[in-house]
């Protein structure tokens, strides 16, 4: 193995003297710098939240009216399925990622990843993954409309489309297996003297501890759709019924992973609020060691919680109450969380940047997610609203106002280091503004849809349901066309934004403020900086 | 941690420190993916 550590030859020498770097398609193609890197992962991240904005699109335009005028059944349970899919392992996850790349060898004080050509693998195992998602739209037999979470006997029946959907997710799993594993060990052994765990900024601790939840949860993804290809083609009976297998089995070991993966999301999104939020409150964090132990709490307490998914599939009613109390056990830790944002904050000398009003706007609206998915951890009600609406708009309070708020908080926080230009102000809190509000309007309303009864993953509903959809269809498309003036800040920021100091944001105080010049330049901290 | 950084030593341990990181999480990754698929292998025997 490759391996990226301090290099004493460079001893003396200062950033600027090591900005020779690789040009043209080789430097992408062929880099193990770890801000390149970063960078792909990033508008990698941007095109899959493009493609899987368009399934969602689909999904709402279908939906604005009662009856089926546009698509297909078929294609509308694909669109569900993919869109599922490329946001959840083609979007978010990789937009972390990038965020991780970028930032921990900065804020460690090291010089790279510890592993920079395994580094380039992660990223560029990437692509054919999403054309593999992409292609299984086009396979024979049509699209496979399973669901992003590929239940048995569905899988088990489907055409050539699942074993392209399989092969993508065992090649996604394979590259967040290896990103892992080089952030661990980047975490664990290249920080500078000096930067002990417990001075390391938030955000390094919440991917360390994702880090880990990726390395123990995705082999079980991985086990479960290998079983799920080997019932397929080689005459095995894990979850087929007819030869004695269970279907529900299938269930268990998806949530044992999908449950993780759920902060496998969060818990990165939780780093960059805790490094904005202090901030642009000109404080430090508010209860940093418990907000550590939280977080690892919430950890561990992911792995218990599984089967909170599935309470109507028959289970005894003592595993109902133990998943029941061990979710709403989680409600402590995140509070703790919630607790310390809000208490750094307090008295705080506050201004309202595009990337506080972001994390502002993740901690009300997350805090509501949460609170839904409390609602949805008590048995008896879960049983009524399993498979509604209600469903849908918990998690994507969870995963868009959560997840996707706090990578629009990051982005525009650290914009100026990686860019060295600053981004238009005005435009970043007009795609605030308008992200909040169509964010609202399409997915308060399906809370009541929900609550109505209205089913989720359908092409079709009744009269009743009309006025809510077309209501969340508009602000679908608001959401949607939203997302392009962020493209547009992006690009004019690249381009034209005026310079950025290094220190753009006076309340930031790690390494890469303090330290580094913006932009970061390409070979960063080639001897370990001077810390107290 | 002391501040003298640059030494070979140090080096050298770091980078043996980080493959043996490296191997025992690669170690941890692929136990798990086998023992599912073994564990669910012999029980539906």
């Amino acid at each position: 193995m490759s391996t990226a550590t301090h290099d004493p030859a460079h001893d003396g020498h200062t950033h600027d003297e090591h900005e020779h770097k690789p040009y043209g398609m080789m430097r992408w193609f062929g880099s193990t710098n770890h801000k390149d890197i970063g960078t792909m992962y990033l508008w990698f991240s941007f095109s899959m939240f493009l493609v899987g904005g368009v399934m969602a699109l689909i999904i709402r335009a279908e939906l604005f009216q009662p009856g089926l005028q546009i698509v297909r059944p078929e294609f509308f349970n694909s669109m569900t399925t993919y869109h599922g899919l490329i946001m959840v392992f083609g979007a978010i996850m990789p937009a972390f990622v990038g965020f991780a790349n970028w930032l921990i060898p900065m804020q460690i004080g090291a010089p790279d990843m510890a592993f920079p050509r395994m580094n380039n693998l992660s990223f560029w195992l990437l692509p054919p993954a999403a054309m593999l998602l992409i292609a299984a739209q086009f396979a024979p037999g049509g699209c496979a409309g399973v669901g992003w979470t590929m239940y048995a006997p569905l899988t088990t029946q489907a055409g050539p489309a699942m074993d392209l959907t399989i092969f993508a997710v065992h090649i996604l799993g394979m590259s967040s297996i290896m990103g892992s594993i080089n952030i661990i060990t980047t975490i664990l052994n290249m920080r500078a003297p000096g930067m002990t765990l417990m001075k390391m900024p938030l955000f390094c601790w919440t991917w360390l501890i994702t880090a880990y939840l990726l390395v123990a949860s995705m082999p079980v993804l991985a086990g479960a759709v290998t079983m799920t290809l080997t019932d397929r083609h080689f005459g095995t009976n894990f979850f087929n019924a007819a030869g004695g297998g269970d279907p529900v089995l299938y269930q268990h070991i998806f949530w044992f992973f999908g449950h993780p993966e759920v902060y496998i999301i969060a818990i990165p999104a939780f780093g960059v609020i805790s490094q904005v939020i202090p901030a642009f409150s000109r404080k430090p964090l508010f209860g940093y060691a418990s907000m550590v132990y939280a977080t690892a709490s919430i950890a561990i307490l992911s792995f218990m919680v599984w089967a909170h998914h599935m309470y109507t599939v028959g289970m005894p009613v003592e595993g109902q109450l133990f998943f029941m109390y061990a979710t709403t056990l989680i409600a402590i830790p995140t509070g703790v969380k919630v607790f310390n944002w809000v208490a750094t904050m307090w008295k705080g000398s506050l201004t309202f940047e595009t990337q506080m009003l972001f994390a502002l706007g993740f901690l009300f609206l997350f805090t509501l997610g949460g609170f839904t998915g409390l609602v949805l951890s008590i048995v008896p009600v879960d049983v009524q609203l399993h498979d509604t609406y209600y469903v849908v708009a918990h998690f994507h309070y969870v995963m868009v106002a959560g997840a996707l708020f706090s990578a629009f908080a990051g982005i525009y926080f650290w914009l100026p280091k990686w860019t060295g230009r600053m981004y238009n102000e005005t435009l970043g809190k007009w795609h605030f503004w308008l992200s909040l509000i169509f964010f609202n309007v399409t997915f308060f309303v399906q809370h009541f849809l929900g609550l109505a009864g209205m089913p989720r993953r359908i092409p079709d509903y009744a009269l009743q349901f009309t006025e809510f959809n077309a209501i969340s269809s508009i602000g679908a498309f608001g959401f949607g066309l939203s997302q392009l003036l962020f493209l547009y800040i992006v690009i004019k920021c690249i381009t034209t934004g005026e310079k950025a100091e290094q220190k753009q944001w006076e309340g930031a105080d790690s390494l890469e403020w303090t330290h580094l010049p913006s932009p970061a330049p390409y070979h960063s901290f080639t001897t370990p900086p001077p810390l107290k | 941690m002391t501040n003298e950084v640059n030494d070979d030593e140090r080096q050298k341990k770091i980078k043996r420190n980080i493959r043996i990181t490296g191997a025992v999480l690669w170690l941890m990754a692929a136990s798990i993916f086998f023992y599912m698929i073994a564990k669910y292998y012999w029980l539906a025997k």
